[in-house]
């Protein structure tokens, strides 16, 4: 019953094949192209070069990204390569098939661990195939009138002076394997990219109408020697009359609590976990947060951070046990000039902020009573003064700032979304 | 076609034809290797390293979890000026909780098909050396430590490996723990994962993770 199924599949792809000869353009040109292709495991390498282009193909990242990361995604294109070197080795050199087919063979098995699963099934699956096909490839015995050829009596012998026919069954067969699995590698159908949220909607709250104190570089010591060990946590002057350690929860606000406000200020060595070493970043972005509350402030002043480039920028730095930062709203340039957002609600402990300025309305203590827009930059405040101001309790509604560094040993957030700006 | 032209291409190379019965010898035990390999990998008994981008790909996972995280802006394929803007994350080791991914593509003649893959439901996947260029991502909650958000992106430290451009703002951290996490990833790139219990389901009906 099968045989007779295969067999009339086979007498119908003849036929098609027939016809399709009859009705294509060129034979005078096909003619050679197809006694070529019949004296090569033809499909085998076709299929074998695809399995690898797709693999090869998978990963579109940046290359000098990928060999940065190393072996793990330089494999795909490793495997890949194989596959199609075996492919054209199919072609141009089908004698050596039987070795390189084992090789592509074993290079498609790999290629499950090494290489997204193997293209996704469908580069190991063509690598396989191309494999198995070109294993199987055998070039036809000399013929003899009566004998038939060896391997293929199962099938009509080819009329002679007709050339040797492959019978149309198997090519049929080898062209139609994999076909749909092709098709879903040509086709990358664009579409926008989800992007969660829209526009920022506060963007006009935090607009201040005061211009900026700014403009005036006051200089002020320069940076303090990084050799030098940052103040260490038992230097700190303790904190009166507020608890140590991570502050708590519900104890933000509290505005009967007015022991901390002795001593305002700190002289001598500055309190804190010591200003940041490492290099920042000269594009830094533009923050601000519908309303912010910071508990246990130290105002150091203003310092300098280092760049890459041995430059230097001039940063007011403030430290905090805790902050709680409402409709935080980040800005971010990215090297194709494409803004990347940042929306979330923030609550950070343990928290060094260095900001080129800050704006926004103060809410002062003990008073529901907020101070008029107010803009400093941290140009206008001589560097590194051996003088700190210490706020119990500082509530800035809204608030903008050119945020260069936050540095901090804990950070709690919920509804975060970040996407691209275009 | 000329008889004797036929036998001089048969001198010269003779012609062939793909022997089923013997490609079956090498093929049949191929798939054997396959299945097994398949199921190592979604039974969590072998890692398999990833390497995936484009578009429409989406990954969501109800918790992750990663040690040594680098990220700053990166732009992808921007040699005609259209570069795709993305956020570029390196980390060094993570474990991820009910991940879900799923690819969309439109074929010929098929029609729009969705490819989603699941996987952690109930043990967590084990990642090292991750590279994700994330699109747009969102998370419900977290915590994140030891940050540090403004250092310059050629200096960063915490995933080994991964580094920017001088100048560009990066940001470092120790340790992060998200929850509820949707990502619309541009591309993944290295590493290993070590899968656990994989499901794969194709659908016709433009289903994806979320």
């Amino acid at each position: 019953m099968i045989t007779f199924v295969l067999g009339f599949l086979a007498e119908l792809a003849k036929e098609f094949g027939d016809w399709l000869d009859r009705i294509l353009p060129a034979p005078g040109l096909r003619r050679p192209l197809r006694s070529w292709r019949r004296r090569r495991p033809f499909w085998a390498g076709i299929w074998a070069m695809a399995g690898g282009a797709e693999m090869i193909a998978l990963p579109l990242a940046p290359l000098p990204l990928m060999l940065k990361v190393g072996i793990g995604a330089m494999s795909a294109i490793g495997v890949g390569l194989v596959l199609i070197a075996g492919g054209l080795f199919f072609l141009f050199a089908p004698a050596q098939r039987m070795f390189v087919s084992v090789v592509t063979a074993i290079a498609s098995l790999v290629s499950l661990a090494t290489t997204n699963l193997g293209g996704f099934g469908i580069g190991c699956g063509l690598g396989l195939l191309g494999s198995s096909m070109a294993f199987g490839w055998l070039p036809h015995p000399p013929r003899t009138p009566d004998a038939p050829p060896q391997g293929v009596a199962a099938h009509p012998k080819a009329p002679e002076g007709h050339g040797v026919r492959r019978p149309p069954g198997t090519s049929a067969l080898a062209l139609t394997l994999p076909p749909l699995l092709i098709a879903g590698l040509v086709t990358t159908a664009p579409s926008a990219a989800a992007r969660p949220g829209g526009g920022d909607p506060r963007g006009a709250a935090a607009r201040v109408s005061l211009p900026c104190l700014s403009g005036v570089d006051t200089g002020g010591a320069d940076n303090p020697d990084p050799t030098g060990p940052p103040p260490s946590e038992g230097g700190r002057p303790g904190r009166p009359g507020r608890p140590t350690g991570t502050a708590e929860p519900g104890k933000i606000g509290d505005p009967d609590d007015l022991t901390a406000l002795t001593p305002p200020l700190v002289f001598g060595d500055q309190p804190g976990p010591g200003r940041a070493t490492y290099s920042v970043s000269p594009y830094y972005p533009t923050v601000n947060a519908t309303r912010l509350t910071a508990t246990d402030a130290i105002i150091h002043g203003a310092t300098y951070l280092p760049t890459v480039g041995g430059g230097r920028i001039k940063v007011l730095w403030v430290h905090a046990a805790r902050i709680v930062a409402d409709d935080y709203h980040l800005d971010v340039k990215g090297p194709s000039g494409a803004t990347h957002t940042l929306d979330v609600q923030l609550d950070i402990r343990d928290v060094d902020v260095y900001a080129t300025y800050l704006k926004g309305s103060i809410e002062i203590p003990g008073l529901k009573v907020n101070t008029p827009h107010i803009c400093i930059g941290a140009d206008i405040i001589p560097a590194n003064l051996p003088v700190a101001v210490r706020l119990p309790h500082l509530t800035v509604e809204p608030v903008t700032a050119g945020q260069v560094l936050v540095d901090t040993a804990d950070v709690r957030y919920t509804r975060l979304g970040t996407h691209p700006q275009r | 076609m000329d008889p004797e032209m036929a036998a001089r291409a048969r001198e010269l190379s003779p012609e062939g034809r793909t022997h089923w019965k013997r490609t079956a010898v090498m093929l049949v035990p191929g798939v054997a290797c396959v299945g097994a390999v398949v199921i190592a990998l979604a039974q969590g008994a072998m890692a398999a390293s990833f390497a995936v981008s484009g578009k429409n790909f989406k990954v969501s996972a109800d918790r992750i979890t990663g040690r040594g995280i680098s990220g700053f802006p990166s732009s992808l394929g921007a040699k005609d000026g259209t570069g795709h803007a993305v956020l570029l994350a390196g980390i060094a080791s993570g474990t991820a909780q009910g991940v879900c991914l799923s690819m969309k593509q439109k074929l010929p003649l098929v029609g729009e098909v969705s490819l989603i893959v699941r996987s952690g439901g109930e043990r967590a996947i084990k990642g090292e050396h991750l590279v994700v260029d994330a699109d747009a991502l969102t998370s419900s909650g977290g915590r994140v430590t030891g940050v540090q958000a403004g250092r310059d992106a050629s200096t960063l430290t915490a995933a080994p490996g991964v580094s920017g451009p001088q100048g560009l703002f990066g940001v470092q951290a120790d340790t992060a723990v998200a929850r509820d996490v949707r990502s619309t990833a541009w591309a993944s790139n290295g590493g290993s994962l070590t899968l656990d219990k994989v499901e794969i389901e194709l659908s016709h009906t433009g289903k994806e993770c979320y």
